[in-house]
């Protein structure tokens, strides 16, 4: 049997692979042919070996990132992930391959804990949110452009990454939030739907009909475009309040638009009421009091006391009421 | 006044030959027009002007302008009927039309008529064939409808309109003619009261009393149906539109997957 034949030998090709890969001699003559130094040809093979299967995995493993995350991942961040995917791999590959050339890993491995360790607890944050990044993104509860309310926080999504959701608020400011705080926050997201609806309290005086107010706000609802006619509006008398009667006003409209019908609407409502007669109540009290509470209140007033002596508080020497 | 002469745009590229002189028409009439060619039609107003050398376009309807100013060498516009999907903005590409819903028996085959509102697209065209919507108009009210679900749903443009088995009269300029090829395919009764196109597949054809387009209703179940955009004129003398699109402002409308292809919706939210 020659050394070729021991070589590509059934069962012994993979001993002598665990053996290599171990960094140990084989006792097979050819693999253990030096080529300089400690490093033999068994070294030579193996060391291809993990290249390629580096190179495989590394494929692999990206293009399964790329087929998951594409179209739920912004592709800027699928990049980033396939390339700290990359790099993961190939400090994997390095270290199976260290015994190949010889170099010993034991004191890497030790000062590797304790920095891994020392970057572990310095950065939980950062990995906390890079997780919620990912965790945000596969699950999209928010989209570039949306218009969404994340605990206080209102405005437009202006980007969502790895590490941090950036908010552009209404009035202009940019406000990065994040994406630990973004994932475990009560988010609304207002244009989800293609529908939203908003809804007014309007108050009328008693002495108009809620009838003909309902009747009015129903016409004017019906004029304007962006309320929808499904589904239909809802209106109804809401509250007989102190003041005056609150008539309830609900209207879908398409999300886009809501915040166009909702401002241009209540303003129509208000003129086409005051058209029609019907006004808002201003606030106001009645007060009743017994006949003899008043004849007394009637007396006083004529007579020539002190508002305090009145009310039956003991009048200020100077300067009280009077 | 002058009546202009209709002529087959696929045969000679323009559907109407006009006079080339200065005139106040009182009549809107599609095709293409010069500048200095204006319309006084019922409440609309449409002229241009040369202000130092540069076009000025103004045109008023029920107290409202729209303006603009043009720097063009080619001295003419276009006057479109179009979908009802531009006004009062881009906001869907779906018309549904109402109904008084009708029982539609299994296996039934027939043609109903009904009416859907019109715009009316000014477009000007350059010297590359590069077309610009320059106004888009209507004589028609807008509202819009949700059909189906705010999760699930699309925005729908809603008008609602009569129902005949013959051609309805229609509000020229205001409205245009919609033929309808039901089929109920399913076993069992449907009650039909809606039916939502998708505007981006409707073919509009016009003559000089009105624009008419087709369509096709497959009925599936009492609950689902298909209308597919039939490119086909009402009569055989119209002329066919240029189809005049503007980009859409809300993209969210799932249902759309649910098409067969870009002319087909397929309404599986109730019929009625």
């Amino acid at each position: 049997m020659t050394e070729t034949d021991t070589l590509f030998n059934g069962s012994e090709i993979f001993e002598n692979l665990e053996t290599i890969m171990n960094g140990g001699t084989t006792g097979n003559s050819l693999l253990d042919t030096v080529i300089f130094g400690e490093f033999t040809i068994g070294n030579l093979i193996a060391l291809a070996i993990i290249i390629a299967v580096t190179i495989l995995l590394k494929k692999i493993v990206s293009t399964l990132i790329r087929r998951v995350l594409t179209g739920k991942v912004d592709v800027k961040n699928t990049d980033g992930l396939v390339k700290l995917a990359s790099w993961v791999i190939y400090f994997v590959a390095f270290l199976v391959a260290c015994p190949q050339l010889h170099i010993d890993i034991s004191g890497i491995l030790v000062a590797g804990g304790i920095v891994g360790v020392a970057i572990g607890f310095a950065s939980q944050n950062t990995l906390s949110n890079l997780i919620a990044g990912i965790l945000l993104m596969i699950e999209r509860p928010i989209n570039v452009g949306d218009v969404v309310i994340i605990n206080e926080t209102e405005g437009y999504v202006e980007s969502v990454s790895l590490l941090s959701t950036l908010i552009k608020t209404y009035d202009g400011i940019l406000l990065r939030i994040p994406n630990s705080n973004v994932f475990s926050a009560d988010i609304r997201n207002c244009v989800s739907n293609v529908a939203r609806r908003f809804s007014y309290g309007i108050d009328i005086r008693y002495s108009d009909n809620a009838d003909t107010a309902l009747k009015i706000i129903r016409d004017t609802i019906s004029r304007h475009p962006y309320a929808l006619t499904e589904p239909a509006p809802s209106l109804y008398v809401d509250d007989l309040g102190a003041h005056g009667i609150r008539v309830a006003v609900k209207i879908w409209s398409p999300s886009a638009y809501w915040w166009t019908a909702r401002t241009e609407l209540l303003w129509q409502i208000f003129k086409d009421l005051r058209k029609g007669g019907v006004d808002v109540p201003f606030n106001q009290l009645t007060l009743w009091y017994g006949k003899d509470d008043a004849e007394k209140l009637q007396e006083n007033i004529e007579s020539d006391k002190s508002a305090a002596e009145i009310i039956g508080i003991k009048a200020e020497p100077e300067g009280g009421m009077k | 006044m002058v009546i202009p002469t209709f002529t087959d745009r696929r045969k000679k590229g323009t559907a109407f030959q006009y006079e080339k002189t200065d005139s106040v028409w009182e009549t809107i009439a599609f095709g293409t027009y010069p500048f200095t060619r204006s319309i006084n039609h019922r409440r609309l107003t449409l002229s241009f002007e040369d202000k130092d050398g540069i076009m000025h376009y103004k045109r008023g309807l029920d107290g409202k302008t729209f303006e603009a100013n043009i720097a063009a060498s080619n001295k003419e516009y276009s006057v479109h009927p179009a979908g009802p999907n531009h006004l009062p903005a881009p906001v869907t590409d779906y018309l549904q039309i109402r109904f008084d819903e009708i029982e539609l028996e299994p296996g039934c085959n027939t043609v109903l008529f009904v009416t859907a509102p019109l715009e009316i697209a000014i477009t000007l065209n350059a010297s590359n064939n590069e077309v610009k919507i320059l106004d888009v108009f209507s004589f028609a009210r807008t509202k819009f409808a949700l059909y189906g679900t705010a999760t699930r749903g699309v925005i729908v443009r809603d008008t609602r309109s009569r129902v005949s088995a013959v051609p309805l009269p229609v509000k020229n300029y205001k409205e245009f003619l919609l033929r309808l090829h039901i089929e109920n395919k399913s076993d069992s009764w449907v009650s039909l009261g809606r039916v939502i196109l998708y505007l981006k597949g409707l073919s509009l054809y016009y003559d000089s009393t009105s624009v008419a387009a087709c369509a096709d209703v497959s009925i599936i179940n009492p609950n689902s149906a298909q209308v597919s955009c039939t490119d086909l004129p009402l009569r055989k003398d119209m002329v066919k539109a240029e189809p005049v699109f503007t980009d859409r402002k809300t993209t969210a409308f799932c249902n759309i997957k649910n098409g067969q292809n870009d002319l087909t919706f397929v309404m599986d939210m109730g019929l009625r």
